[in-house]
Order: structure tokens, then sequence, then C-alpha cells
């Protein structure tokens, strides 16, 4: 018996993951064991087995079919031109390549093997006026507007967000248009001040905690100093102009979680905070969580666990909610279906540019800024040729690449990898590359999968 | 003539729009619009013929308009209360306010229906259209599909709650009151009594289409919309062919379907897809415009031949959906309670000797091996149930440094006591 499924042992009990139906299922003891007996499929007498109750109960429900996928297609791939002709709501403009912090961890300043460097290269505005024309062009049904501007520093080309600030404002009226950006927060002056007074932005300012935390890693390109004294002093200038902003940090592993918690939580100043561990996956870096970090970080989990199943109210729930994002993006892909489908593609690729939309300094379109400039494979158009649906259709099938280990992977309604993590800028992309995601991607699925169950069971039982 | 202003712009004043004809009187020059139709308005009207203005831009009315039309609001009361203060300062101002009612309902059309019903025996087919997404989809739907038909010199009667659909297209007007919402209780009788004498005369047609809005049929919250019409159209007659009109929900292939389906499988003949659909494929429910190509294209690779489809192939998707039901009352019963520590249940003792030998046993509780967050949780939770524990007590304990020692120790002693 070859059943498309994953056994579970938990503590709380025995669990049936059948891939097919996407369902999971409690089973006896009896059952579970049963199964991981037919499921050796070692040539053995299996008739008794089969006969079980609990067995006959399941596949007479349709469960526990032994189908598989027979093709490797992602069905959603038609709808990108309704996506990007009509349903488009935001834009990345990318201002500028260039930055004046030289960050430890930024991809910017990495090896440029898989990533960016910086350059000088700036963001004209007929490029960027082009780049607001096309989201005019396809955003018919937006109820309202997002532009966001990212670089670098997108601040050093102050000119163009406010030449395009006015632009948007006027081509989109009477729409709501919200701006944003993400800066270092290390420029700053009064006329940027009455920008953001001025419009509609969200501004977000990265402040990784306390100077000696911040400083290791933020640091000037002109002057080996870090840069904390001036982000707090940018922060306090927005705070008394009465300007909303929220606070980025990034939390190198090394350094402790629990000081910069308390960083943030000491002042009143910061109080929309975001942290997020610096992103090891991409930049090769070498940064290695201490068993203290992993302690405080677990213990968090532990919190927002409590609160997910209600044993806890928390007056941070906003924080919460993100800790206990991997628990609730998984419940979000467990929708039952009848069978396996015949014609399937693993979750994962978005529809690339319907979300945010990256358009470079030469006026290039990519799926997201997590996406390489130096990309050939995920670069999807170019403001003046248009979107290329063609190369938009390879990456949303990107499950194509690795077809005979997608149809048999049982993470395959689970999965998060998209085009990013088989693009090795080359031509062409990388087998290898995406297959070693892949194993990561199994393991972060199996245990996010069992921590997901065991929540349910215990809120089944406190119900 | 007077120039009118559509304030607020709701998508179901649309064909007042596109029907200048309708009203001799008026001629609408504007609308003001709340953000969430901006891009509807401005996707469906002329901007040459038409101003349009941001729903807080109503400050201008009164300089370019003789009248403001004000749309039912009974679906949006939080919209009848921020509009109530405008109206008002435009009535005083003398701008002449004219409110139309689109939505109409009747406790009473139930028990009208099964009298119509007896009186009624004409082999039409008929269009269902489904209210699930937008109405507003439905009624462009039905309004090309009734353009489509009349192509083919059939005789259409439309019904939906819109007052221009073809039922009743006469525009009804009250004097606005500070009270929007409160319409002469003979308005709907009025209504009602057209609709059915329409009915009786469906000789007249060769395809009714009905839009399936919960407005119309509802007579109480309890009742499943999508329901209501396809019992008054089997009360009609039982042999009528069915064409489903539907938004579509891409991401499983038609949540809508499964709505629909169960409660009249077997009973549909052919799939009709409508233009708004809602793809919740990436986790997040959105809605997406589509063409009307695009939607060809998903019935067709939902049910095979477009637009007709044979009834063994409607047939398949209901068993498939049917299947999916099934599946899913499996999904909700697996996580049926069982009493904790019960059964399959491990023991939390269990949990936190597992293979960890006597010299570990003073590592932190979370430490990789020991206890994952969630089996942490688990054990917090039996703690709790077993002995009575506070939780906080225990993220206490957490937070000063669990070990797998201190926790032994602390069940030991039943938590101190």
């Amino acid at each position: 018996m070859n059943s498309f499924i994953k056994l579970l042992k938990l503590c709380t009990g025995y669990y049936v993951y059948d891939i097919g139906r996407n369902s999971i299922l409690r089973v006896n003891e009896q059952t579970y064991n049963a199964l991981r007996e037919l499921m050796k499929n070692d040539g053995a007498d299996t008739t008794d087995l089969r006969a079980l109750e609990g067995i006959r109960e399941l596949l007479d429900a349709g469960f526990l079919s032994e189908n598989r996928p027979t093709q490797i297609y992602n069905k959603r791939a038609f709808l990108a031109r309704e996506y990007i002709e009509n349903n488009l709501n935001s834009i990345i403009l990318q201002v500028t390549q260039d930055c004046n912090l030289r960050c430890a961890y930024c991809p910017y300043s990495g090896d440029g093997r898989f990533d960016r460097t910086h350059s000088n290269k700036a963001m004209d505005s007929d490029t960027a006026r082009r780049a607001i024309d096309f989201l005019v062009s396809g955003s018919t049904y937006a109820e309202s507007i997002h532009v966001g501007f990212y670089g670098g520093e997108p601040l050093l080309n102050f000119s163009l967000i406010k030449t395009i600030a006015e632009y948007a404002t006027e081509r989109f009226n009477p729409k709501r248009v919200n701006f944003g950006l993400t800066t270092n927060g290390t420029i700053m002056n009064s006329e940027i001040l009455d920008f953001f007074s001025t419009y509609d932005c969200t501004i977000n300012v990265s402040l990784d905690g306390p100077s000696h935390i911040h400083n290791k890693n933020r640091r000037f390109a002109h002057a080996d100093v870090g840069s904390h004294a001036n982000v707090v002093r940018t922060l306090s200038a927005l705070s008394e102009r009465g300007i909303p902003f929220g606070i980025s940090a990034v939390w190198d592993l090394e350094e402790s979680i629990t000081e910069i918690n308390a960083f943030f939580s000491g002042n009143d100043l910061y109080t929309n905070v975001n942290i997020e561990p610096v992103l090891t996956g991409r930049i090769g870096t070498g940064y290695a969580i201490s068993e203290e970090n992993e302690y405080a970080d677990a213990a968090e989990t532990v919190q927002a666990m409590l609160w997910y199943v209600g044993e806890l109210t928390s007056m941070d729930e906003q924080k919460l909610r993100r800790a206990i994002e991997p628990i609730t993006n998984i419940e979000k892909m467990l929708v039952p279906r009848d069978t396996v489908p015949d014609v399937f593609h693993h979750a994962g690729p978005c529809i690339p540019g319907s979300l945010r939309l990256l358009v470079d300094t030469a006026g290039n379109m990519y799926p997201c800024e997590k996406i390489s400039g130096e990309s050939t494979v995920m670069q999807i158009g170019n403001i003046d040729t248009g979107v290329d649906f063609e190369k938009i259709s390879q990456i949303m099938n990107i499950g194509k690449l690795t077809e005979k280990q997608c149809k048999t992977c049982w993470a395959m309604n689970l999965c998060s990898i998209c085009g990013m993590w088989a693009d090795v800028n080359e031509e062409v992309f990388s087998v290898e590359s995406k297959l070693k995601r892949c194993d990561f991607i199994k393991n972060q699925a199996k245990s996010t999968l069992k921590e997901y169950v065991i929540l349910k069971s215990v809120m089944e039982v406190t119900a | 003539m007077k120039k009118a202003c559509i304030y607020p712009f709701l998508p179901d004043m649309l064909p007042l729009i596109n029907n200048p004809e309708i009203d001799s009187e008026l001629r609408i020059m504007g609308i003001c619009s709340l953000p969430s139709f901006l891009g509807y308005a401005m996707k469906h009207i002329e901007r040459e013929r038409l101003s349009v203005h941001a729903f807080l831009d109503a400050e201008c009315i009164p300089v370019d308009f003789d009248a403001v039309i004000i749309p039912s609001l009974d679906e949006h009361p939080q919209l009848a209360d921020d509009t109530c203060d405008t109206l008002q300062r435009l009535g005083e101002q003398g701008v002449e306010l004219i409110y139309i009612k689109t939505q109409v309902a009747s406790e009473q059309l139930f028990p009208d229906v099964n009298t119509v019903a007896s009186a009624f025996g004409f082999d039409i087919p008929i269009v269902v259209a489904y209210k699930e997404i937008d109405e507003m989809d439905n009624l462009d739907v039905l309004l090309s599909l009734r353009a489509e038909f009349r192509k083919l010199d059939l005789r259409v009667l439309t019904v939906c709650k819109s007052p221009f659909g073809g039922v009743y297209p006469d525009v009804f007007r009250f004097p606005a009151s500070a009270q929007l919402t409160e319409v002469p209780s003979n308005c709907r009788l009025t209504v009602l009594h057209k609709y059915i004498g329409n009915l009786l005369l469906g000789n007249e047609y060769d395809i009714i289409l009905v839009d399936a809005c919960d407005g119309f049929f509802c007579v109480d919250d309890n009742v499943n919309p999508s329901l209501l019409p396809f019992e008054i159209v089997k009360c009609l007659r039982p042999d009528y062919t069915f064409i489903q009109m539907a938004a579509g929900d891409y991401g499983d292939f038609g949540l809508v379907w499964k709505h629909l389906l169960s409660s009249v499988t077997g009973e549909l003949d052919a799939v009709y897809m409508g233009c708004i659909m809602a793809d919740s494929s990436g986790g997040e429910r959105k809605l997406l415009h589509i063409s009307q190509e695009t939607a060809n294209e998903l019935a067709s690779r939902l049910c095979g031949e477009y637009p007709v489809f044979s009834r063994s192939t409607i047939e398949r998707l209901c068993a498939s959906i049917v299947g999916t039901l099934r599946a899913e009352d499996r999904q909700l019963s697996c996580f049926a309670a069982v009493p904790m520590e019960n059964g399959a249940a491990t023991p939390i003792e269990e949990i936190l000797r597992r293979t960890i030998p006597t010299a570990d046993r003073r590592r932190h509780i979370l430490s990789n091996g020991v206890c994952s967050p969630a089996e942490l949780v688990y054990v917090f939770c039996t703690l709790k149930k077993r002995y009575g524990i506070e939780i906080m007590r225990l993220m206490d304990m957490l937070t000063e440094g669990l070990t797998v020692e201190r926790l032994e120790n602390f069940i030991s002693t039943k938590g101190g006591d």
C-alpha cells in the first residue's frame, strides 16, 4: 500500500495527514500502527491490516488514496494578466541603489553572488513617471494605491520622491494614495519632515536596539562609525512633529534578544517595533543563534501559542500574532479537498508583480523587492516594453523544474518555495538550488504541522 | 432638466447612469463615491460625461447640482449615518433630495409564490443568478445576458433587485427624511405585486433571468439566500432548465459551488461564470475583477464545454463537491475532543522524561530534544487542568529559565501546594 499520507505520532495522539485530501485525521493507536506497517510496502501480505475497521473506514470515506498528481502545472497562471492589467494597487520604485551605510547583513553589502551590490545608479524622473503611469493603467479596480520607495537608502533621492508623490497624487485623484519607505534614519531635514507631514506616508526606520548592538552592524560607508545617534535624533524629530513611524529592527542572532526587547520596551518613543531575525539564508553570513537567544525566542513562541489557544491574554496581540504566524499560515493552507488533483503545483509562488511589483532604477520590473536586481530569470518586464507574461508563467511554474520530486512530495500543500530560491543569477533557474531549499522547507513544514496539530488538539480539549 | 448627483454612489446605481431615458426630468452629472467603489465607478463611467468625486468631497454638491439622488442604504447603516448630516444640510439649502429604493423584501412572498406556482405552467428556461461575491457583478451579468438574449430575438424578463432590471423599471421616489431607512410600507407590496404580476405574464417571455439576491427573497437572516431562488423555481416548475451564474472562488475551485450545489444537486444544467471572483489561493481572500474571456475559460476548466454543459458534467461536478463537503466534515471531526492523557495522549511526565539522561535534566526545557513550544503548551494546559495551576505562574517560571528538573520538582509538589 502506497497511500499519499504522512503519519504523525504526537504527544496529543496519533494522526494521519492525508495529502490528497489535504486533511488531518485523528486515528487510534491500532490504526496508526497498521498504517505504519502498510506504508512499509515490503511485499508482505497486508490483507488483514486492510481489513481493520479503522483502515476500512478511512478507505470507504475516500482517504488513504495512492494517487499522486500526474502533471505539475500552476492553474493560477492564467490569472496573471487579470491581476496586472486591472487589479494592481501598489508599486515599489527603487529610487536609488546607493546607500550611505554599509550594514554587515545587508544583501547590498554582500559578495554579490546571490544578491546586489551598491552602486550610484538612481532612477530618473521620466522612468518614475512612466512607472506611475503603468500603475494607473493597471489599477482600475483598486480602492486605494500604495507607492513604495526603495533603495539603497531612498532618501538619498528625496527630490525624486517629492516629484513622484506630487505626480502620483494628481494621477490617481480622487483615490487615496499612500506612500511608504523604509529608511536607515540617518538623513533628515525640515524639508523631508514637511513632506512626511503633507502626504499620507508610512515610514519605517531601521533601528536594531541599543547603540552597541545597532552600531555593530549599521555603520557609515564613508567613515567606519555606527549610526545609532543619528537614527535616534531622527526618531525624536519625527516624534516632535507628530509624524507616526514604525521601527524595523534586524536581530543579529548573536546579540541578546532579551536586551533588545528591554531597550524597545523601556522607551515611549518606540511603540511600533517589528523585530525580525537576520536573514542568513541568502546572504551567506555566519550569524548563529546562541543558546540563550534560542531559549528566549522559544519562550516567546510559547507565550504566543498560549495566547493562540486562549490561555493567555495580552496587551500586545500584534506581536503575538507575528510570533504565531507560521501556525496561522499553515492553517490557511490546510483547505480540505475531495481528492488529489491530477494537475497540481505546490504552494509558494505568488502571481509575480501582483503584490509588490518592483521597478528598479533602470525601469526593469521584478516580482518584489526581495529579488536581486541582477536576476535575469526573475525579471518580468520593463516599463518600456511592458510585462512579459510568458516569464511570469515560467516563474509561477517553478515546480516544473523539479517535477519528479514535486509529484510525490508530502509537503506539496504546505510549500513556500518561489522562483527566488532557484535563482542563482544565471540565465536559467537552478534545480540544485531549489532542491536545497526543499529540504529546509520540508523540515520546517513538518515541524510546524506537528505544532499546529498539538495546538488544535489542546484547543479541543480546553474548549 | 435638473442636474443631479448620486450621493453616495453604489454600484447598483450604474444602470440609472447608463440608462438616462429612465427619468426625463433628471440629468445625472456627477457621482460622489465611497473609496471602495471609486475604482469601479472610474472604470464604468465616462468621466467626460460625469464628474467623479471622492466621498469626502461632498461639500461640492450644492455648488454644482440641483438634486441629489440617494440610493437605498438599507445594507449600509453606517453609511446612512455618515451621509445624514450632509443630506440634511443640502435639503435645507434647497437641493432636491431623491431617495431611490433599490432593495425590496417581503415576508409575505413565500406564501404567495405557491399561489403563483399553481398558475404558472410555462416551459421556459430560467437563468438563476447567484449572489455570492458582489451584487454589482450579478447586475452587470444580468444586463449583458439580457442584451445577448435579446439579440437572439428572445423575449426576456429580468428579475433583480435593482429597479432598472426590467420587472419594475420605475424609479421609486420618496421625499428624503432625516431617517433615510424609513420607507413607506406599501412600497414593498407594490413592488412585490409587480413582480408576481410579471411572472403571471410569463408567457410573454422566452427566458426569465432571476437574480438570487438575498435582499429580495430573504425572509429572515437564518435563511440561506442562495437556496431561496431555487426553492421558488422548484415551486414554479420542477423541470426548468437551470443555468447557474456564479462568481468563482478559484482558490479551491469553487467555494461558491459547494454552497450552491449542496442545495440543488442534480438540478443544474449549465453554468455561467461571473466576472468577479474571490481568489483565496494566496491565503488571503482577494476580490479579483476578471474579463469575461477569463471567466469563460475558468468555467470551461471547471465544467468542460462552455456555455452549455451536459447534465453528466454537472453531476460529476456535484459529486466532487459533495465529496469535498464530506472531506470537510471529516476534517472538522478529526479534532474531536478526547480527554487529555486518556487514550493516545502521552502523559506529560513521559514527555519530560523522554530520552534525556539524568545529567541533562538541568537543561532548559525548550532546548532541542526536550520540548517543542507546542508540547510545552500542552504540558502547561495539562498542569492547569490537573492541578489548577495558573498559566501565568508557569510563564513566570519560563521567563526565569525553566529546566526539566525544575518542572519535575514543581509537578511532584503539585505546584508547591
